[in-house]
């Protein structure tokens, strides 16, 4: 229908000036060659891209939350996947409070789980720093892993679930053969959406740094706070590609109409 | 000069022509009701005079003023939705007050109308309950009463009653005719469902493609369905393609390879070349072969194909030399076996010319 | 039977929130409360005389605020807009409301570095406008932070009003024009009221968001210090361990009763309709 108001029109294209403006003023700043930001660079080069790679720390951070980022969501999967199917499957009391145990690690301050994991799991309980990143990450991985697992199980048909045991598999085979294959967009979605999570927390991994061990955003943040050139910018045009891509997947995978519904 | 009238409208989605060249007029106090398949335009002829669309081509007058463009709020007409589009958030009061308290009235005068509409629709006590407490049938008086309460100068209803069961929809069109003739209101009625169309209608419309194929009175009709299709869709199934008409006094008689069929005419419905007749499954009789009411015309001898049990009849599927005709016949019989050879009677009165 | 079989499901997650996030939440709670053994408040009522500490404390509140108040304002119109469109158009606007929202809060503050900076584009335009004489210090300003945080937040906003948006119905807008009312007359009336529970929503997440964010105070706040900020620089640089439990104590309990009080009046909201 034609309800198209130039006003409201504009206002929405100024709004996404404003929020996507920036990310594209990173994008061409990481492809001058100035030794300080400015905008627009006086001149072209992709020295900033070799410099990441030459700068002790970026790879080394890199690997470091790829792995954090990879084992704490397995972490998260083993404990949040049961998790999900019983809040989804079953009707049982207290369910509701048990709904939002599970999704408090989102209302939490960040800064307070860190700072409480710095205090007690690593110094009073003498986990590693590493083990206190992982749980860390697995912690805050959680909601999403159960949330969007439980939104894809809550289109799930629990009573074809029923027909095959009635056909005789097991219940063990039918959780893998039946359950697991119906919901496998919403599980892979929900992956993507807890790793991004936990690859961009800053607020956890800021409390869990030590000899050797240190995530790629918090790499990323001492140097902005120190040094004043295009190399983070650079890494974040990289970090947007990845961004970029992962979001395809989810596209792909549930539409991202999932964002609107909740 | 009609009250409502659309000159040669035209909407179009993209490609898709909705409405092509439609001509339609309404008089005050009337109820015309349009009625047609899904998709035969007749629900976007009703928001196109609601002002929800606008029209591509052509012109809407409404008491000899110029409406085609004017904005929807502008308009003064009442809208009934299939859905009811009751505020969720509003109580009854609230909903029926919203066009009230945006015309500037006075809390007192608010109070009292919303009172004596109430009464009209039913439903005084409700004022303070929300949609979402009221069944299907009060959501359907509330959304009514909303749209009335504005005295509007035309009172539209889209499909009101489809989302009620089969009892509340036949107590709700009474109640929709007892209310429009009370308050002498202009009112134009979408439905699909042509014995709800029939029962409170003064006029008919009846739409396919974007056109309209015949309007007049529901009884009209109901007798002389101007073309092939309006049979169809009101009832009648069968029909004889003949291959030659001449007059014979008052009637006409229509010649085919397997015998002659006598009809009176309809010449302000139909036009006089046709060659198509229909009838009514309900209007053949079964008859003796030398039956003198026959006189060798208006007769046919068939097979029965199939039998199927309706509940007040059964119906035959027989075949003749002509095609495959229904016949329904009263259930308080034996039912014929398959089969049997069967001699159908059409009567003169009840086969009609169509185009 | 079956009552155990959740029960045996849940109880993985159940154990791991228990050991790693409860039962260490609660002992910083604990520790707040108490003095060489004995229950006391004396911390807290320490902290309350503490000037400085109140002005951290009122500051972040009203730069939460002020964000929220700014992404409800923004986002009004445009879910609105965004809700009433189809098809590709439609997606590619939601795609590029989630794009900032799953990018990195540093890249997105950093971005703001570079604008408001003193060689920063900003600076520079309006020099070479001749707007103004001397680069202004934009950087590093309550109002660079409020900027970086509805940048950060703004998205979170469109989405959430965006969904509730979408289901309300056509009809309910044609109805209320039907009756007389003007396009904004049926927002205000219609639209509005039905989207506050998807407001309260979203300004839960906008303002806990803001109140506990600490990316990017801390690279655009400067010298205005934001609680999160203030409990790590005693935690880390510091090492002021009983202050920094406070504070977290208090950003908990703060955290809780303001999402509490919200949820309150969206249930109310809620079941009237």
């Amino acid at each position: 229908m034609k309800q198209h108001n130039p006003v409201l029109a504009l206002f929405t294209i100024l709004t996404f000036i404003f929020l996507l403006g920036p990310l594209a003023i990173i994008i061409v700043t990481s492809f001058g060659a100035d030794s300080y930001l400015s905008f627009p660079p006086k001149s072209w080069s992709f020295h900033w891209y070799r410099h990441i790679f030459e700068t002790e720390g970026f790879l080394s951070t890199f690997k470091t939350s790829m792995i954090v980022s990879i084992i704490g969501n397995l972490i998260a999967l083993l404990v949040g996947l049961p998790a999900a199917y019983a809040l989804s499957r079953y009707p049982f009391w207290g369910k509701k409070f048990l709904n939002s145990l599970f999704i408090s690690p989102l209302l939490i301050p960040g800064i307070v789980l860190g700072f409480a994991l710095l205090k007690y799991v690593i110094v009073a309980y003498q986990f590693s720093i590493y083990t206190g990143l992982l749980i860390g990450h697995a912690i805050i991985m959680l909601p999403f892993i159960i949330r969007v697992i439980a939104s894809s199980l809550a289109n799930f048909d629990f009573s074809i679930e029923e027909a095959a045991i009635s056909l005789g598999a097991s219940r063990f085979a039918t959780f893998f053969k039946v359950v697991l294959p119906n919901i496998r967009s919403g599980l892979i979605a929900a992956v993507v959406l807890a790793f991004l999570e936990s690859f961009n927390n800053v607020d956890i991994s800021i409390f869990m740094t030590g000899p050797g061990v240190s995530t790629l955003p918090i790499q990323m943040l001492q140097y902005v706070q120190n040094y004043f050139d295009p190399t983070i910018a650079a890494i974040s045009v990289l970090m947007m590609l990845l961004t970029a891509a992962l979001m395809y997947v989810i596209e792909r995978l549930m539409g991202l109409s999932y964002f609107t519904k909740n | 000069m009609s009250l409502l009238s659309l000159n040669d409208v035209s909407v179009a989605y993209g490609p898709n022509t909705i409405l092509k060249d439609l001509n339609l007029t309404v008089e005050k106090g009337e109820l015309l009701s349009l009625l047609g398949p899904s998709g035969c335009g007749k629900t976007t002829t009703l928001r196109l005079i609601a002002g929800f669309l606008q029209a591509k081509t052509g012109q809407f007058l409404f008491n000899a003023k110029d409406y085609t463009r004017l904005p929807i709020n502008k308009r003064h007409f009442g809208f009934v939705f299939q859905n009811y589009a009751l505020f969720p958030h509003l109580t009854v009061f609230d909903n029926i007050a919203f066009g009230l308290r945006l015309r500037k009235m006075d809390k007192k005068t608010i109070e009292k109308k919303i009172k004596a509409i109430l009464q009209v629709v039913n439903l005084t006590g409700f004022e303070k309950r929300f949609p979402a407490e009221l069944s299907g049938g009060q959501r359907q008086r509330v959304a009514i009463a909303r749209a009335l309460v504005i005295e509007p100068d035309l009172l539209l209803f889209d499909e009101p009653l489809s989302n009620l069961d089969a009892n509340l929809r036949v107590t709700m069109r009474e109640e929709i005719r007892r209310i429009q003739q009370e308050l002498g209101i202009t009112a134009i009625y979408v439905s699909h469902d042509q014995e709800e169309c029939f029962s409170i209608s003064d006029k008919v419309a009846i739409l396919n493609h974007g056109m309209i194929e015949q309007i007049d009175q529901p009884k009209k009709i109901y007798r002389y369905p101007k073309s092939e299709f309006v049979a169809q869709f009101i009832g009648f199934k069968n029909f004889i393609t003949c291959s030659k008409r001449a007059n014979d006094g008052n009637d006409v008689v229509f010649s085919t390879a397997h015998g002659q069929f006598r009809t009176t005419p309809n010449a302000d419905v139909q036009s006089e070349t046709s060659l198509k007749l229909a009838i009514r499954p309900d209007d053949i009789e079964l008859c003796a072969p030398a039956d003198a009411k026959t006189a060798g015309e208006n007769f046919l001898t068939g097979q029965i194909q199939l039998s199927t049990f309706l509940g007040k009849a059964y119906q035959y599927k027989v075949l003749t030399p002509l095609g495959v005709f229904h016949v329904n016949c009263g259930s308080e019989t034996e039912p014929l076996a398959v089969g049997t050879t069967i001699h159908l009677f059409f009567p003169m009165d009840k086969l009609v010319n169509v185009d | 039977m079956k009552k155990n079989k959740a029960f045996l499901f849940l109880l993985p997650g159940l154990v791991f929130l228990f050991l790693f996030m409860i039962i260490p939440i609660v002992l910083i709670i604990r520790s707040t409360f108490s003095d060489q053994g004995q229950i006391s408040f004396n911390g807290y009522m320490e902290f309350f005389k503490n000037k400085y500490f109140i002005q951290i404390l009122i500051n972040t509140l009203k730069v939460s605020l002020l964000t929220t108040l700014l992404c409800i304002v923004i986002s009004l119109p445009v879910a609105y807009y965004i809700a009433k469109l189809h098809g590709r158009i439609k997606s590619v606007l939601i795609g590029l409301s989630v794009f900032p929202l799953l990018t990195s809060a540093i890249v997105r503050s950093f971005s703001w570095m570079i604008i408001l900076g003193k060689k920063g584009l900003l600076n520079e335009l309006l020099l070479n406008l001749h707007l103004i004489k001397e680069p202004l210090n934009l950087l590093y300003t309550p109002t660079s932070m409020i900027i970086g945080l509805v940048h950060l937040f703004l998205p979170l906003m469109i989405i959430s009003l965006v969904g509730v948006m979408e289901n309300i119905s056509d009809d309910l807008v044609q109805a209320a024009e039907s009756l007389g009312a003007s396009r904004f007359v049926a927002f205000r009336k219609i639209i509005f009221p039905l989207c506050v529970p998807g407001l309260i929503i979203g300004s839960i997440l906008v303002f806990v968001g803001s109140l506990t964010a600490y990316t990017t105070p801390a690279l655009l706040g400067g010298k205005e210090q934001v609680i999160s900020v203030y409990l790590y620089q005693n935690a880390m640089t510091l090492n002021d361990w009983h202050t920094a439990s406070s504070v977290a104590t208090i950003m908990v309990a703060v955290t809780f009763t303001i999402v509490g009080l919200m949820n309150l009046a969206a249930n109310k909201l809620n079941s009237r309709g």
